[in-house]
């Protein structure tokens, strides 16, 4: 028992040692800061380095130089790029970054969620795509977009042609649809989908933007914004040349609402818009 | 007297652990860190994000706006310094001309940021 109590002594010492050493590593002298990871960026910064991710894939169209980036923040998912992207859409901010987001969210969307990335990639330790299996914790905060004044100003004169096509305009009269919506499908020449198209949305007093791509299980090029019946509305679509003006909820003719020879009770209906991207 | 020696060995070997465990194990993260204190191949991916937004969108201020948060004055001297170190290390051709574009640009114009988060 004496020998037992003697060797108390040794614990006591190592933990109370253990308690100094930890002190001093932590507090008096922490190991030598050689910089962090993305993912511990201030929440304003981790937005920015995502749109800018975000942006730069929009300019190369490299998806796994862009996945690699992304996987930097665990807690990213294809749900949470499509919310910054309509936060960015909403706050005004890049066209571009919005498109972008989008876009690598139908993209990851589209992938087998536990996918592994090819090793081949020198720019960044390989990681994996996670989707998390609780909700996204991601804070983020959509950055105020920077701008600044160059001298001496770039010169340059764009021919002015329009982006987008308006080739359908549509009345929309299904009930099912409780408030009426101005739809919007972008689609390429050859008819395919095209996520990430910011639309603006304006009405008397105020505005608003919407992305395609948020609802891909209906089309990637689709996106719909809910409208008030009695008000105009219009919608500018990428470069701003293409407009559709006067948009106001239609009145649809109603279908017979009580079986066996009832009123018939109209309703207001949607509209379908139908661009082709050039 | 043999507790003493005790104490003091267990205390010695305590402090070794813990500061092991402090600096290797578990050491300090920083958390709620700018760009400039990311780690540095971060921060070239970063400048490469620049270059290739900047390749397409043109617009320079916007670019020198990001490379400032980087808290370096010489923005274009950075940018191609970076640009070297993917040439010498034999990065794709592409990224190093935009990188190059880009420092050429910033050499070539005078960048006034109006506004900073």
């Amino acid at each position: 028992m004496k020998k037992f109590l003697e060797w108390i002594w040794l614990a006591v010492g190592l933990l109370l040692g253990a308690a100094l050493g930890v002190g001093y590593a932590w507090v008096i002298r922490p190991a030598e800061f050689r910089g962090a990871e993305p993912a511990f960026l201030q929440p304003v910064y981790r937005g920015e380095y995502i749109l800018l991710a975000a942006t730069a894939y929009q300019a190369t169209g490299d998806l796994e130089r862009a996945r690699d980036r992304l996987a930097l923040f665990p807690e990213l998912n294809p749900e949470v790029l499509n919310s910054l992207a309509q936060q960015v859409a909403a706050a005004h901010g890049s066209d571009e970054a919005a498109r972008g987001l989008a876009q690598l969210s139908v993209l990851l969307l589209e992938e087998t969620p536990t996918q592994q990335i090819p090793t081949a990639t020198r720019y960044l330790s390989p990681t994996v795509w996670r989707t998390p299996t609780d909700p996204p914790t991601l804070a983020l905060t959509v950055p105020f977009l920077p701008t600044a004044t160059v001298q001496p100003a770039a010169t340059s004169s764009p021919t002015l042609q329009p982006d987008f096509l308006l080739v359908s305009r549509d009345e929309v009269c299904d009930a099912r649809i409780s408030q009426p919506q101005i739809q919007v499908v972008v689609r390429t020449p050859d008819g395919a989908g095209v996520p990430g198209i910011t639309i603006r949305i304006q009405w008397e007093g105020g505005g608003s933007r919407f992305v395609t791509g948020m609802k891909p299980d209906i089309d990637e090029g689709y996106a719909d914004y809910e409208i008030e019946p009695g008000k105009q509305y219009q919608i500018t679509l990428g470069d701003g040349l293409t407009v559709v003006r006067d948009l106001m909820a239609p009145t649809c003719p109603g279908s017979t609402a009580v079986a066996g020879g009832g009123e018939s009770v109209s309703f207001e209906g949607s509209w379908r818009l139908e661009f082709e991207m050039r | 007297m043999k507790r003493f020696l005790l104490l003091t060995a267990g205390t010695v070997v305590g402090i070794a652990l813990g500061v092991w465990y402090g600096w290797s194990v578990s050491p300090v993260t920083y958390t709620g860190i700018s760009p400039d204190q990311l780690r540095v191949e971060y921060q070239t991916d970063y400048i490469l994000m620049v270059a290739e937004t900047y390749a397409a969108d043109q617009d320079l201020g916007q670019a020198a706006v990001r490379l400032s948060r980087l808290g370096q004055a010489d923005l274009a001297g950075l940018v191609r310094q970076v640009a070297e170190a993917y040439a010498a290390a034999g990065y794709p051709e592409q990224d190093c001309q935009r990188l190059n574009r880009l420092a050429l640009d910033l050499e070539r114009y005078s960048i006034l940021p109006t506004a900073k988060p």
